[in-house]
């Protein structure tokens, strides 16, 4: 009782509790988070505060003006939750939360906090001076709007150009300088020193921008000309044509020396073997059709008593046996006789369905279902790849012509029994052929996956009725194994 | 004679009418903060009336839930005139970080006129009875040319 009392008594002699707050002004208590302060003049337009604002309370409106932009931020502080972590994001502490709690307004209009600057426009973009990169990936975490990928496994920094707000926060993070606002180049179509001068990309430019030359083994580009379309470089098969920054010492012309070709896969072993090679593979032409003239090389069907492996290897070496007889070719091909080197080769499973033929823009291969016979025109062929890609039974290959024909000088007959085994059934496949096919299975669902995937268009599936033209039908068994139902295969006819 | 007399009275005490349309409470707490003795709003003569029929300001806040939406416009739709609507917070005025919601209704405005907007998450009772105290001078001219 006494101290409740005594308490009381002594609250008698105190001044009231309450407090006299429009009369008198009451601070806000420190740390307090009121009134949202934005400092145009020190914002560099990251936007990292209307990423991180929850409510989505700032705004930003960029206007067009003379001599730059003026960029406008709007923080509405009747949308604000005054958490605080715009300023906490803000990298130039252009925001900041004052004590000022004294937000009351007949308009709301009066609550929004609102600052403009006009932003110089940045000349040039942010570019990367590669050799000083270290990858560390610090310009990717700093920028605002995620334009920068760098990937440290890979050694490669992108950039997003229509993502970039040229902030130029990047910059000043790098660690080894290697970033700065720079003038953009012109774009253009450099030639990366792949180029078979296959001729595509000068077929397809719509301006006639580009002049090669097959023979001469030169590649040139006009660029008064050039549009930068870019269908050069989406039509190019070895994927050397890219589209990139060119100036004035950028060449504008691509010329390949006489040294061993670049694309072949082992390029060391006919650089050695060239010289030996024409002396050993010249009996070994006797076997195959000599048709020097027109430098085609025909493979003869698999029921010719030689195998078709060994067949055709030496057909290729009366290809290199006419490529040395330079004089009958001479008009066609005036570069060194070993430029040939490399090129497409035929493995033991070709089944003579013809994709390659159709695929081959250059029409350097001709396949006959009749006769059985592959023919490639190597003066036409670019070692594009493209039969290779396309092929169904995967038997075609890109290699070294005279590292093939060495390869069967070197091991004459360790591996002969097996070409010889795989052509015995071969050659049993192919008379068979005549009456295989894909065969229909039961459980069909007549998705029509099989149509879709035939390259030649033989199938056909309507409602619930499927079909194939046999003639048509190349047995490649591309609808095999695209069948989701399994119920597609390839055997005997009945 | 009388009414002169009953006006005058009013403009001096206003009594305000509290609606919560899905607040967070923060905002209710710092309301009610506000006619306690630490701050105590009274000495202007405002008073938590208990019904809207009573009321002179309205107070809401909240950021106006599809459930509470009907039962506000009710309200308002009762409470006499000359009135003012006061919202306390982000919430009624925008939908604060609830805004987008399908069940969010905000902003107050859609559905009735509002006087004085108090912002802040929540404001502290200061702001409030700054926002009130505007919110007397309106109800005063209003009164005045309803006259």
């Amino acid at each position: 009782m006494f101290p409740f009392a005594k308490k009381a008594v002594s609250n008698l002699f105190k001044k009231p509790s309450t407090v006299r707050f429009p009369e008198v002004e009451s601070p806000a208590k420190p740390a307090y988070r009121g009134r949202i302060v934005y400092d145009a003049e020190k914002c560099v337009n990251c936007g990292m505060c209307i990423k991180v604002c929850s409510p989505g309370a700032i705004t930003r409106t960029v206007e067009e003006v003379e001599g730059g932009e003026k960029i406008t931020y709007d923080i509405n502080l009747t949308s604000c939750t005054f958490c605080g972590t715009c300023q906490d994001f803000c990298g130039t502490k252009a925001i900041s939360l004052s004590d000022d709690y004294h937000m009351v307004a007949e308009d709301p209009k009066d609550l929004i906090v609102s600052g403009s600057r006009i932003k110089e426009k940045v000349a040039g973009r942010v570019t990367l001076k590669q050799e000083d990169c270290v990858y560390c990936g610090l310009c990717a975490r700093t920028c605002p709007e995620n334009a920068i990928t760098v990937d440290r496994a890979t050694k490669t920094w992108k950039i997003n150009y229509k993502e970039c707000v040229q902030c130029g926060q990047c910059i000043s993070k790098c660690p080894k300088k290697a970033l700065s606002f720079q003038e953009p180049k012109a774009q253009g179509v450099i030639n990366g020193g792949d180029c078979v001068f296959c001729t595509l990309c000068s077929k397809k430019c719509p301006v006639g921008a580009l002049t090669v030359d097959r023979a001469g083994k030169t590649w040139e580009i006009d660029r008064s000309v050039c549009i930068k379309c870019g269908l050069c470089v989406s039509s190019c098969p070895k994927h050397t044509l890219v589209m990139g920054d060119v100036d004035d010492n950028t060449p504008a012309r691509f010329e390949k020396s006489a040294a061993p070709v670049k694309s072949a896969p082992a390029p060391a072993a006919p650089a050695k073997e060239a010289p030996a090679a024409p002396a050993k593979e010249a009996p070994a032409s006797g076997n195959a059709p000599k048709t020097p003239e027109n430098a085609l090389k025909t493979v003869p069907a698999a029921p010719v008593a030689d195998s078709p492996t060994k067949a055709q290897k030496s057909a290729v070496s009366v290809n290199k046996a006419a490529a040395a007889a330079a004089p009958v070719l001479s008009g066609l091909i005036p570069q060194a006789e070993n430029s040939w080197d490399t090129g497409v080769v035929l493995g033991p499973d070709c089944i003579y369905c013809g994709l390659c033929m159709r695929k081959c823009p250059m029409e350097a291969i001709t396949v006959d279902r009749a006769s059985k016979s592959w023919q490639i025109d190597r003066e036409k062929c670019v070692w594009c790849g493209i039969c290779v890609s396309g092929c169904p039974k995967k038997t075609l290959k890109i290699d070294a012509l005279s590292a093939e024909t060495a390869k069967e000088a070197a091991v004459p007959e360790a591996p002969a029994p097996e070409k010889n085994a795989e052509a015995a059934s071969q050659a049993k496949a192919v008379p068979a052929a005549a009456a295989t096919g894909v065969v229909f299975g039961e459980g069909c669902i007549y998705c029509g996956a099989c149509a879709g995937a035939c390259p030649v268009g033989a199938i056909s599936v309507d409602g619930s009725e499927w079909s194939i033209d046999r003639d048509a039908c190349i047995q490649c068994g591309a609808c095999v194994g695209t069948c989701p139902m399994g119920v597609l295969s390839i055997g005997p006819l009945e | 004679m009388f009414k002169k007399l009953i006006a005058e009275s009013m403009t001096k005490s206003p009594w305000i009418y509290h609606v919560n349309t899905g607040s967070c409470n923060g905002c209710d707490i710092e309301l009610v903060a506000c006619l306690t003795p630490r701050y105590d709003v009274e000495r202007y003569g405002f008073k938590l009336a208990g019904t809207p029929r009573h009321a002179d300001i309205v107070v809401v806040s909240g950021p106006i839930t599809s459930q509470s939406k009907d039962r506000l416009i009710r309200t308002l739709e009762q409470v006499p005139n000359p009135h003012c609507v006061v919202t306390i917070g982000s919430c009624p005025q925008s939908g604060n970080v609830f805004k987008g919601s399908y069940s969010v209704e905000a902003p107050l405005e859609k559905f009735c006129e509002v006087d004085v907007a108090i912002a802040g998450c929540t404001p502290k009772p200061e702001a409030i009875i700054e926002g009130l105290y505007k919110a007397a001078q309106i109800l005063k001219k209003k009164r005045e040319a309803m006259q």
